[in-house]
C-alpha cells in the first residue's frame, strides 16, 4: 500500500513541477510528458500488480489537468505501460540498448498516438502548426534527459526498499 | 479454464473498448466526465498556488529590491504616460456622458458596465498540445462554467470547469477554442480558433470582405460568451486563394500567454444571464 501513495505523491509532485515551476521558464516550452518516465519505469522494472493502478492514477491526473478529452492520457500510458512490459519479454529490462533510449522511442511513440487520437476524435479541427517542430524538440528533451529519470527513480526505489526491508526488520524483532 | 495470457488479452481488449467509448463520449460531450475532472484540480492546485506563489514572492524581492534603478526609470516615464492617461480619461468620460445621452435620445439599450473578479494563474496545462491555465478562484468566488476570462489586453479564455475554489481555463489559442469575431474597420464576421502555437486563425470570412495585415479583431458578442467589442488581436495576415469562398485569415493575440499571471474573468457577461450558463446552479 506504501508504494503506492509513494508513487502517487511522486506524479503528484511531478505534475506540480511542470505546471508550476518548469512552466515559468520558456526554455521549457516543448519539455516532454514528464510522467511519460514514470510509466516506463513502472512498465520495465514493476510487477503488473504494482505499476498498472499507479499508470492508471497517471492517466487520471493527466486528463483531469489538461485541456484534452478526458479519457486520452490514460489510454495512451496504458499502452505504453503493455508496450514496455512487452519489451522486457525480449531484452533485459537494464539492458544497455534499453535504458538510454526507451524515454526517447517512447515520447515518439506517445505523439504518434496523440496525433491519431485527435485526428479520429477531433476530427476537422485543425492541428498544431508546429506539431513536427514541438515533437522533435520533445523528443530531444527526452534523449537528452529521460536516462537521468530513470536512473534517479531506479536509485530511489531501491533505498527506499532496503530502508523499508530494514524498518520491518526491526519492527518485527521489536515485537 | 482460462490461462493467465488469455485473461490478459481479454482484459485488454475490454480496457480498449473502454477507452475508445471514454474518449469518443468526452469528445463530444465534455460537460459527462467533468466531475471526475476538478477532482484532481482540487487536490493538485493547492499544491500549484503554494509553489507559484513561492516562485512569485521571490520573483518580487528581485523586482522590488534589486532593479529599483529601473523602476525609478519606468516610474517616471509612467508619470508621463498617467498624465496622458488622465487627460483621455476625462475625454472618455465627456464621450461617455455624451453617448448616454444620445442612447436615451434615440432610445438605444444601455450597454452597462462589466463586472469582474480578479483571479492568479497557478498553474499551466502539463501537455504541451494543449493551452489550459488553472486560477485561484472558483465556485466559492462565484465562478461558473464558461465564464469569459479577459487581461488588459484583451480576451484569454473562457472557464471550462469549476472546482469549489479553482478553475481550468480554456485560452483561445486552444485549438478546442471557438470565439465569434469581428474585424473592427470592416465588420467582416468569423470564428477565430486557436491553432497552439501562440497565434489563431480566423475562419469562415468570405472573399469578397476587406481584411487587411494589422487589422484589429473585436469580439462579437454573438457568441453569447463574449461581451461585444473586447479586443482579441490584430491581423497578422491574410492569404486569399483563387478558389473557394472563405480567405484564410491569420491572428496574433494581443494577450501575452507566455506571461499570464493574473487574469479577469467577468462575471455579468450578456452570456452568464443564468438561463445562458453551461452549467446551471
Amino acid at each position: 500500500m506504501i508504494i503506492y501513495i509513494i508513487y502517487s505523491c511522486v506524479c503528484i509532485f511531478l505534475i506540480v513541477l511542470k505546471t508550476a515551476v518548469l512552466a515559468n521558464f520558456t526554455i521549457f516550452n516543448n519539455f516532454y510528458d514528464i510522467l511519460l518516465p514514470v510509466v516506463l519505469y513502472l512498465g520495465l522494472f514493476r510487477p503488473v500488480t504494482e505499476g498498472l493502478p499507479l499508470v492508471l492514477f497517471c492517466g487520471f491526473c493527466m486528463d483531469s489537468l489538461t485541456g484534452c478529452p478526458f479519457g486520452i492520457y490514460i489510454s495512451v500510458y496504458f499502452w505504453l505501460f503493455i508496450a514496455a512490459k512487452g519489451l522486457v519479454q525480449f531484452f533485459h529490462a537494464q539492458s544497455i540498448l534499453i535504458k538510454p533510449f526507451i524515454v526517447f522511442i517512447g515520447v515518439i511513440i506517445e505523439n504518434l498516438m496523440f496525433l491519431a487520437l485527435l485526428t479520429i476524435f477531433d476530427g476537422g479541427k485543425v492541428l498544431p502548426e508546429s506539431f513536427v517542430q514541438s515533437a522533435i524538440a520533445q523528443s530531444l528533451w527526452a534523449a537528452f534527459t529521460g536516462p537521468f529519470f530513470l536512473l534517479i527513480f531506479d536509485y530511489f526505489h531501491r533505498r527506499f526498499g532496503n530502508w523499508f526491508d530494514e524498518w520491518m526488520f526491526k519492527r518485527k524483532e521489536n515485537g | 479454464m482460462f490461462s493467465k495470457r488469455m485473461v490478459f488479452t481479454i482484459a485488454g481488449v475490454f480496457f480498449f473498448i473502454c477507452c475508445i467509448i471514454l474518449i469518443s463520449v468526452s469528445s463530444r460531450h465534455p460537460d459527462a466526465t467533468e466531475g471526475a475532472g476538478s477532482i484532481t484540480i482540487a487536490f493538485v492546485s493547492p499544491l500549484q498556488e503554494a509553489v507559484t506563489g513561492s516562485i512569485n514572492f521571490v520573483k518580487d524581492i528581485w523586482k522590488y529590491y534589486f532593479s529599483l534603478s529601473s523602476t525609478a526609470k519606468e516610474n517616471k516615464n509612467l508619470k508621463k504616460s498617467l498624465v496622458q492617461a488622465v487627460e483621455k480619461n476625462n475625454q472618455c468620460i465627456e464621450i461617455e456622458l455624451s453617448n448616454q445621452r444620445l442612447r436615451k435620445f434615440l432610445s438605444f439599450q444601455s450597454t452597462g458596465t462589466i463586472k469582474t473578479v480578479s483571479a492568479e494563474v497557478i498553474g499551466k496545462d502539463p501537455s504541451p498540445w494543449f493551452k489550459t491555465v488553472i486560477i485561484d478562484k472558483g465556485k466559492a468566488d462565484g465562478i461558473q462554467k464558461g465564464f469569459p476570462i479577459v487581461v488588459p489586453e484583451g480576451i484569454a479564455g473562457q472557464v471550462m470547469s469549476v472546482s469549489a475554489h479553482y478553475a481550468k481555463v480554456l485560452l483561445i489559442i486552444d485549438r478546442n477554442s471557438a470565439v465569434d469575431a469581428l474585424v473592427q474597420r470592416s465588420r467582416a464576421r468569423g470564428i477565430i480558433r486557436g491553432r497552439s502555437a501562440e497565434s489563431c486563425s480566423l475562419h469562415y470570412v468570405l472573399r469578397k470582405n476587406d481584411v487587411r495585415v494589422g487589422d484589429e479583431v473585436v469580439s462579437s458578442g454573438i457568441d453569447g460568451v463574449y461581451p461585444k467589442g473586447l479586443r482579441i488581436g490584430y491581423v497578422s495576415s491574410v492569404i486569399r486563394r483563387n478558389s473557394g469562398m472563405f480567405q484564410a485569415v491569420n491572428i496574433t493575440p494581443s494577450a501575452d500567454f507566455e506571461k499570464l499571471e493574473e487574469v479577469l474573468v467577468i462575471i455579468n457577461s450578456p452570456g452568464n444571464a443564468p438561463e445562458n450558463t453551461i452549467e446551471k446552479p
